[in-house]
């Protein structure tokens, strides 16, 4: 019977898809109506920003044991933060189809809230699972909220083109500096991630965000930042530069969430902390199979 | 106040799977899944070895992280400490199952066939086809209908075997007492006076109410 820790796989792709989703479309909502706020037409940005929420939502919709009950979820707001999840969900969606369609600044900025909280939310449902040590860090919410907001500023940045004078307007005024300040602080709680689960988790964990750590300082902060510079000192090639920066960013974001819920996602495994004394002999030391340290 | 443990003895426990199998037998869970279950430790290495079988399953946490996250409180606590599960209300998000550091909860989508597509289902599986429990979390309830069923009838769980879950009633060891732990009188309490134990995983603050006994006081 296997004792050490073992890798979940309850929640699959579809539940990964949610984090992935979600997680962009609400870091897209978020950054969209700050970029408003520096003078850019980013009111477009809300309609994808929903729509990837949505699509999120209806993964895990796919992933759930009994579909036809789902309304369920509401039924725990004191307590869980799904249920909270769904209902910032339902003021998210419907705020950002109007700001779409109304082109309506302030309407932006209500739906970036809600796009806030929803973000927090997703952080924290993985905070809260107490069962995966890879989730239940505290270091997971900084993680989740900081790479959700990368990803959305990442799209700002792919699609920037689409509108005449945005991707002039990224690099000439603060948009730049605000991406780069977003890989910077995903960077950061990456590390602080990985430093908090140091001797803290199964060594199976360890050992795949170890090997995920090379791709996201390579993909997920080097490439960025060079892409970056580069379209500020090049103004010709902003428009492709900009785009790729963002594929970096939002790549580095998906892949570092389906590591962190698909594959480092190892149970807490058995534990005991003292072997019985048999007959008239001595009690004996404890077992933790599968962590580095003993805790 | 009432909350309702179950306390082993691992001096006693011979990991013979007889709670295992009862509970199987009581519980008709389905192949593969077993809520409780009896693990085999071995510690240390030649010549210095020790073994220790110690049985797991849902520890009814006093501050249950399954209850707490599931979006649906399908998953909630009884006034007796035992967390019970509402299958009809449950949407099967498998959230609880996360939650949990015991690996004590499972969810089987497909209907109880122990030996596979190709027989079909046996005749006792078609009779206790258990549908309610289909697509949605599940995990030991501590057999909570023959709780139910003593506290009703004025008999005491722990002491009487028509109000004792079945792993308790068949350990060959007397490895497994459970009782009522907020009586000081009973049976879990004595023995935990009596003896060290430790909790599973104590550092995560469950309050788990599956204690293990290692040597007596
Ligand atoms: S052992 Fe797991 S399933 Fe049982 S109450 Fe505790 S957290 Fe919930
Ligand atoms: S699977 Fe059921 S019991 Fe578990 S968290 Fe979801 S709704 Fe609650």
């Amino acid at each position: 019977m296997m004792l050490a820790p073992t890798l979940q796989k309850r929640w699959d792709w579809r539940a990964a898809g949610n984090f992935i989703c979600g997680g962009s479309g609400s870091g897209l909502m978020i950054m969209a109506a700050l970029l408003s706020l520096l003078g850019l037409h980013a009111s477009g940005y809300a309609l994808p920003a929903s729509a990837l929420v949505a699509t999120g939502l209806g993964l895990v919709w796919l992933e759930i044991g009994r579909p036809l009950r789902s309304m369920n979820v509401f039924r725990n707001p004191r307590r869980s933060w799904m249920t909270r999840e769904g209902l910032v969900a339902t003021v998210l969606l419907p705020l950002g189809a109007l700001a779409f369609l109304s082109e309506s600044t302030p309407l932006l900025i209500l739906g970036a809230v809600a796009a806030a909280l929803f973000l927090y939310a997703q952080a924290r449902i993985l905070h809260m699972a107490k069962g995966i040590p890879a989730w239940r860090t505290d270091a997971i919410n900084p993680l989740i909220v900081s790479t959700g907001l990368t990803e959305g500023m990442g799209l700002v940045l792919i699609f920037a083109g689409l509108v005449q004078g945005n991707v002039a307007a990224l690099f000439s005024g603060y948009g730049w500096i605000l991406a780069l300040a977003l890989v910077f602080l995903r960077g950061a709680a990456w590390i602080n991630y990985r430093y908090s689960l140091a001797n803290n988790a199964p060594e199976a964990t360890l050992q795949v965000l170890d090997r995920a750590h090379g791709v996201i300082a390579l993909l997920g902060v080097a490439a960025p930042i060079v892409l970056l510079f580069l379209g500020k000192s090049y103004p010709a090639y902003q428009l492709p530069l900009a785009a790729a920066a963002g594929f970096f960013m939002v790549l580095c974001g998906w892949f570092c969430k389906y590591q962190i819920i698909l594959r480092a996602a190892y149970s807490q495994g058995y534990a005991i902390s003292h072997t019985p004394a048999r007959g008239g002999g001595k009690p004996g030391p404890g077992l933790k199979p599968g962590w580095r340290l003993p805790q | 106040m009432t909350r309702y443990v179950m306390v082993a003895d691992i001096n006693r426990c011979v990991g013979c799977q007889t709670c295992t199998a009862a509970c199987k037998h009581t519980n008709a869970t389905a192949p593969g899944v077993q809520w409780r279950k009896v693990l085999d430790f071995e510690v240390g290495s030649y010549p210095n070895v020790r073994r220790a079988f110690i049985p797991v399953g849902c520890n009814h946490c006093l501050d249950a992280p399954c209850a707490e996250v599931c979006p649906t409180q399908a998953t909630y606590k009884r006034p007796d400490g035992i967390i019970a599960i509402d299958y009809d209300r449950c949407i099967g998000c498998a959230y609880c199952i996360q939650a949990c550091p015991y690996q004590a909860r499972n969810r089987v989508d497909i209907p109880n066939k122990a030996y596979g597509k190709a027989f079909g289902q046996m005749k006792h599986e078609q009779k206790v086809p258990h549908s309610e429990r289909r697509a949605v979390a599940q995990k030991c309830t501590f057999c909570v209908e023959r709780i139910d069923y003593g506290t009703a009838n004025g008999l005491i769980p722990g002491i009487d075997p028509d109000a004792t879950p079945a792993c308790a009633n068949s350990c060959i060891a007397d490895a497994l007492t459970f009782g009522d732990i907020e009586d000081p009188d009973s049976n879990v309490s004595k023995l935990l006076r009596t003896h060290e134990y430790f909790q599973m995983h104590a550092e995560l603050e469950t309050g788990s109410g599956f204690y293990y006994l290692w040597e007596r006081k």
